[in-house]
């Protein structure tokens, strides 16, 4: 099913903020920056460069967030811990979207940002390297943290 | 040194686990009504606003092959054309007389052909190129090819283009960039290599998320990206 237009914008910035409220104000500091950036907008590249307003965006506005509480490792006897004999089952039984959710809001920003755009948006390495201006191996090292991150949180 | 790219990035096996957790999320539905709300947070001097965004919409179109909702699509007057560069090779207005820097072709031309100056005429830019004692003349419309009004036995397909070539190999029409260009002067042994040296997107992949995420922040302004 194709994703509508706003609908897609909006993903992108509910998963990198985590709540509607800091969503929304992303998504409008977006449009407001584009509008205002275009006399800047050299001919060439639109895509890349509307990527780079909205990825500095959504940085700066990740930044601005009020410190959220990281996700504590668990220590509840009674949550199904891995060595569960069915991880699989166990994944499905939890609400999953919602823990992933949490999950990426205790990655540093930095991380949450490569992860977002690599494994919830599909963005390639070097498409992410471009929009964030770091190197593509720098990409790839935050991308394997964040990961590994939510892997020893989710114990799989 | 090639830089690495996804192609040759390893990744450690429970990686891929991880990715399709994330991957698998769903979409996240916005508040009814909210990108319209985002648009209407405009300064007070909403008549300064309104040109502003009218100015933004003609550069978008103009820029980037992004189309109105109108969509327009244009008829290339393709005997004009040729005439046209027919007279500016003949008038000997070339050769240095005209001012070549910033001339650009919105394709690639054979090796040799160099920027030799500009000439707008009818909403028409005639853009010529020179190699030696050889001329050609890309011609560039804004909006896109109206392909039912140009004769049907020249129309072909190359690759992802569609393409219109002059009987006689005179003129060859496509789009690029949401503009038609007509390519008028180039040596017809030259015309295919020119065209299967197009950039090829792809087109059956669908568009990317680069391209998904310009057509969600563009669209907001009633526009739809090309392609």
């Amino acid at each position: 099913m194709a994703r509508s237009h706003d609908r897609f914008l909006y993903t992108v910035a509910y998963r990198l903020c985590g709540n509607h409220q800091d969503a929304q104000d992303l998504v409008q500091e977006v449009l407001l920056r584009v509008r205002r950036g275009l006399h800047t907008y050299q001919p060439g590249n639109l895509e890349g460069w509307l990527g780079r307003i909205t990825t500095n965006t959504f940085l700066d506005g990740v930044r601005k967030q009020k410190r959220r509480p990281t996700v504590p490792l668990p220590d509840d006897p009674d949550r199904v811990l891995a060595g569960s004999p069915d991880v699989d089952a166990e994944m499905a039984a939890r609400d999953l979207p919602d823990d992933l959710q949490e999950l990426l809001m205790s990655l540093p920003a930095d991380y949450r940002v490569a992860v977002v755009l690599k494994d919830v948006l599909s963005f390639s390495y070097e498409e992410i390297a471009e929009m964030v201006d770091v190197p593509i191996g720098t990409v790839r090292s935050r991308i394997h943290r964040g990961r590994g991150r939510l892997r020893e949180a989710l114990d799989v | 040194m090639t830089p690495p790219s996804d192609t040759t990035i390893a990744e450690e096996p429970w990686e891929a686990g991880i990715g399709d957790l994330l991957g698998a999320l769903p979409d996240v539905e916005p508040p009814s009504g909210f990108i319209d709300q985002a648009l209407d947070h405009r300064p007070a001097r909403a008549g300064r606003t309104l040109a502003v965004l009218a100015a933004i919409s003609v550069g978008l179109v103009g820029l980037a092959g992004v189309t109105g909702a109108a969509d327009q699509s244009v008829v290339p007057p393709v005997d004009d054309l040729t005439t046209r560069h027919d007279s500016v090779v003949q008038a000997g207005v070339l050769g240095g007389a005209l001012d070549g820097s910033s001339v650009e072709s919105p394709v690639a031309l054979p090796d040799g052909f160099e920027p030799a100056g500009r000439i707008t005429a009818a909403d028409i830019q005639q853009k010529v190129f020179e190699r030696g004692g050889e001329s050609v003349s890309v011609f560039v419309q804004e909006g896109r090819v109206q392909w039912s009004a140009l004769p049907a036995s020249g129309l072909d397909e190359v690759g992802d283009y569609q393409v219109w070539i002059d009987p006689d190999g005179l003129a060859v029409v496509l789009e690029a960039s949401g503009q038609t260009v007509t390519i008028v002067g180039l040596p017809i042994d030259e015309v295919e290599g020119l065209l299967q040296d197009l950039p090829q997107d792809g087109g059956d992949a669908g568009p990317g998320p680069a391209r998904r995420l310009v057509e969600a922040i563009v669209s907001p302004f009633g526009y739809a990206t090309g392609g």
